[in-house]
């Protein structure tokens, strides 16, 4: 594949953060990302084919984090769009501040009000306030784009995207201003299945179904984040952890929710406050620390009272 | 492997077929991908590029991989790994013939054994004097005669020879091989047997003379057949060790029967006059937009007016945003002459949540007609009373969908259950405005049954696409009962 990315960006998955290192901008704690080499492919399709790609997957695997992991690994600028069940497509590109156009308006006819501070009212598109997509349109840098949970807004939602995501172009109504993306940005959706997306929209998406990672993988990540944990601590809490997850897809079917890698993070993170010992003693009896795997009386009365 | 030679339009038009959302743009983008290196490096590189652009769902992921496997083993060029890729088809047909003859040339022998002893028996009661030379010849006349009466020779393919005693075993191997399977032959109109003329000697000589050549013949070339039988399968031996996929070719031809079934099956989908995808398109137009909740939305007009009355603009004017309130609850009637239904009105139900305009509470189950009560599952174990239902009802943007086929399925006429079904109809119209009826029974099957006097109460549609839609917009309010555009 390399020589195919020549002159291209290409993401391997290997290039990890340092524990403890911080992201320049928001400050925010860096994770290690350990990809799958499929997905790393469908990425990397996705950065050659300039088409989003949709992810899928329980609830916890990682599809929000992957965005993170490719912009900090390419060292692209990053862009998140959390939506809302109240978002609307063009909050993405841009809002446009009529109430404060309408204030200055009013402002002008005072005349106390000094005239360099009206400025902004003979350029209307001073008001225009951009979004996440918008800003990735506009910055002359590849970007990566993260519209997180697409399926909490409406489904009329994705359909409005159809455009700017196939042209990579839109107008601001309210100035008639084209927005043009310079270089087009790599756009990751993630979608927890809450609702259907329209067949418009999914014909312009690539997929990927994010699995569940394997026990071999489990301990990569659990050993990246928390290196020089000690490895018989590590294997005993994950193979309990397993032991739990399968015996509760064994029970309630797929439609229920099971525990994700994401819950393993943080179970980990408690277990290893405590000496290693104490740990491996705990695991062999009840369940320790349940409280953090599990998120329902149901859960905690099925798998506690059984002792497992 | 070359590009042009893979399947790949082949593959692409069957998930087509399949119902996947595809079009020449996606089919592009996977040649464009190939031709930059991507998911050239092996078989499953291929079904990873091709599934990223082309499958968009779990669901959809188990379609494609069935159609994958299924193009990817058919025999033809560029398919298989660049070595062994003709020994591999030499092989199998090899395989093929050796396995066929290894089927029927012990049941000839058998059948000719038979022959000869059933021939001895009958011919030695009709004529005992030349029973020493009868006794050798009629066998072989018995087996010409019965020759025409086997039909065609499957095995034509297998022995392209010219020699008359090959054609001769050919198609007496296949009339064997017929035997075998099926029991008897079918005889396939009269059968041309040569007249066993007693009187005229000399010619009954030269005949049976001719046919002791042609026995001879024939077990000669079945020997000759099983040597070479002997030396491919051991060629076969010599193969199978060297190339790592060994189709075993009689299973595959069985398995490809089943698998054209399974397929058949999976391309049209089912008998469901409408597809998933169709219904959920429909369920999509079920809207009634109301401006409700928290006021957020600027009103421009409304402020820009405000401001005018009032000479300044002391705060803007905000509105509730427009969210569609559409709700619709649906009466599933199960069991009876419901049951080859279910599955379609569960696809009802799953199609509707998955648009999101229905809630859990929203499915009642019934059965035949609602008397009293209606149930939360479809076992009929969680009852709450009609008048409970109602009473919980936001009646104001809640509309009711029943899908019955209001006795149509077996021609009833039955008086009580039309009664009770008008006395509940009574009962919703009191509460809810816009009630359709779906009927899985096409209309022409109503008449004189109950579905009749119940459609002229309420809108009743067969649930076909244009059934479906046109329900949906009744339940818009868009159409009145009878069907016509309300003004």
């Amino acid at each position: 594949m390399a020589e195919a990315l020549n002159g291209q960006l290409e993401y391997t998955g290997t290039k990890q953060p340092q524990p403890g290192e911080r992201d320049s901008k928001t400050g925010q704690l860096l994770y290690p990302y350990l990809p799958n080499p499929e997905l790393v492919e469908a990425v990397n399709l996705t950065i050659f084919l300039e088409r989003p790609l949709l992810l899928k997957g329980e609830p916890g695997c990682g599809k929000t984090r992957l965005a993170h992991a490719v912009a900090y690994e390419l060292g692209l600028p990053f862009e998140a769009w959390y939506v809302k069940s109240t978002s609307r497509a063009r909050d993405g590109l841009y809002t446009y501040d009529s109430v404060g156009r309408l204030r200055d308006a009013q402002l002008a006819a005072n005349p106390r009000v000094q005239e360099q501070n009206l400025d902004p009212i003979h350029n209307p598109a001073a008001y225009v306030k951009w979004g996440p997509l918008g800003r990735a349109f506009r910055n002359p840098q590849r970007t990566v784009v993260l519209i997180d949970e697409i399926d909490k807004a409406d489904i009329d939602f994705p359909n409005d995207l159809l455009l700017e995501l196939d042209e990579r172009r839109f107008v601001v109504e309210e100035t008639d201003q084209e927005v043009r993306a310079a270089e087009s940005p790599i756009v990751f959706i993630t979608s927890n299945d809450e609702k259907d997306l329209p067949d418009a929209f999914l014909r312009r998406c690539l997929f990927h179904y994010v699995a569940f990672p394997s026990q071999e993988r489990l301990i990569d990540i659990i050993n990246a984040l928390f290196p020089a944990s000690p490895s018989a601590l590590v294997d005993k809490a994950i193979a309990r952890f397993l032991q739990l997850r399968t015996e509760m897809q064994k029970e309630s079917g797929i439609a229920s929710k099971r525990v994700s890698t994401s819950e393993l993070v943080d179970w980990f993170t408690v277990l290893r406050h405590y000496p290693e010992d104490k740990v491996l003693a705990k695991l062999n009896g009840k369940l320790p620390y349940p409280g953090v795997l599990l998120k329902s009386w149901e859960a905690h009365q099925r798998y506690l009272q059984n002792g497992l | 492997m070359q590009i042009e030679d893979l399947p790949l339009l082949e593959l692409f038009n069957r998930l087509r077929q399949a119902g996947l959302p595809l079009g020449l743009g996606e089919y592009q983008l996977v040649l464009k991908a190939l031709q930059s290196g991507f998911g050239v490096s092996d078989r499953v590189a291929l079904a990873n590029l091709c599934c990223t652009v082309w499958v968009k769902s779990t669901e959809e992921k188990r379609i494609f991989h069935y159609h994958f496997q299924q193009i990817m083993n058919q025999p033809s060029p560029g398919l298989r790994s660049e070595k062994g890729q003709s020994t591999q088809e030499e092989k199998s047909t090899q395989e093929e013939k050796s396995t066929q003859e290894e089927k029927s040339s012990p049941v000839w022998v058998i059948f000719l054994l038979m022959g000869i002893g059933a021939l001895v028996v009958g011919l030695s009661l009709i004529d005992s004097i030349q029973l020493d030379r009868e006794s050798h010849t009629s066998p072989t006349n018995d087996q010409v005669s019965t020759l025409p009466e086997g039909g065609e020779p499957i095995l034509g393919e297998s022995a392209p020879d010219s020699d008359p005693g090959a054609s001769l075993t050919s198609n007496t191997t296949g009339q064997a091989s017929t035997l075998s399977q099926g029991g008897e032959p079918i005889s396939r109109g009269p059968a041309p047997a040569p007249k066993l003329d007693y009187g005229n000697q000399p010619i009954w000589i030269m005949l049976t003379g001719l046919l002791v050549l042609i026995l001879t013949g024939t077990i000669r070339y079945v020997i000759h057949q099983r040597s070479r039988k002997m030396s491919s399968l051991a060629r076969t031996a010599k193969l199978q060790s060297l190339t790592i996929l060994p189709p075993a070719l009689t299973q595959h031809i069985k398995d490809e029967v089943q698998v054209a079934r399974i397929r058949r099956a999976i391309t049209t989908g089912d008998y469901f006059p409408v597809t998933r995808r169709q219904m959920k398109q429909s369920w999509r137009y079920l809207r009634r937009m109301v401006r409700e909740g928290p006021p957020t939305e600027l009103d421009m007009d409304a402020t820009v007016q405000a401001i005018g009355r009032q000479g300044m603009m002391l705060k803007p004017v905000f509105v509730p945003r427009r969210i569609n309130r559409a709700r619709v609850i649906l009466l599933l009637d199960q069991e009876g002459s419901m049951a080859p239904f279910h599955g379609l009105s569960q696809r009802l139900v799953e199609t509707a949540y998955q648009g999101g305009r229905l809630t859990p509470a929203g499915i009642y189950y019934f059965h035949n007609c609602p008397m009293g009560h209606l149930y939360h599952d479809p076992d009929h174990q969680h009852a709450e009373s009609i008048d409970q239902v109602l009473n919980h009802l936001k009646t104001e943007y809640t509309s009711i969908l029943i899908f019955s086929d209001a006795g149509a399925a077996r021609s009833r006429w039955n008086p009580e259950r039309l009664r009770s079904t008008q006395i509940f109809l009574n009962q919703l119209k009191h509460t809810v405005r816009y009630i359709v009826w779906l009927n899985p029974m096409p209309r022409k099957r109503w008449s004189g049954t109950t579905a009749e006097p119940i459609s002229s109460w309420v809108p009743m549609f067969e649930l076909d696409r244009r059934g479906l839609d046109t329900a949906i917009r009744v339940l818009r309010g868009q159409l009145s009962r009878n069907g016509e555009t309300e003004v």
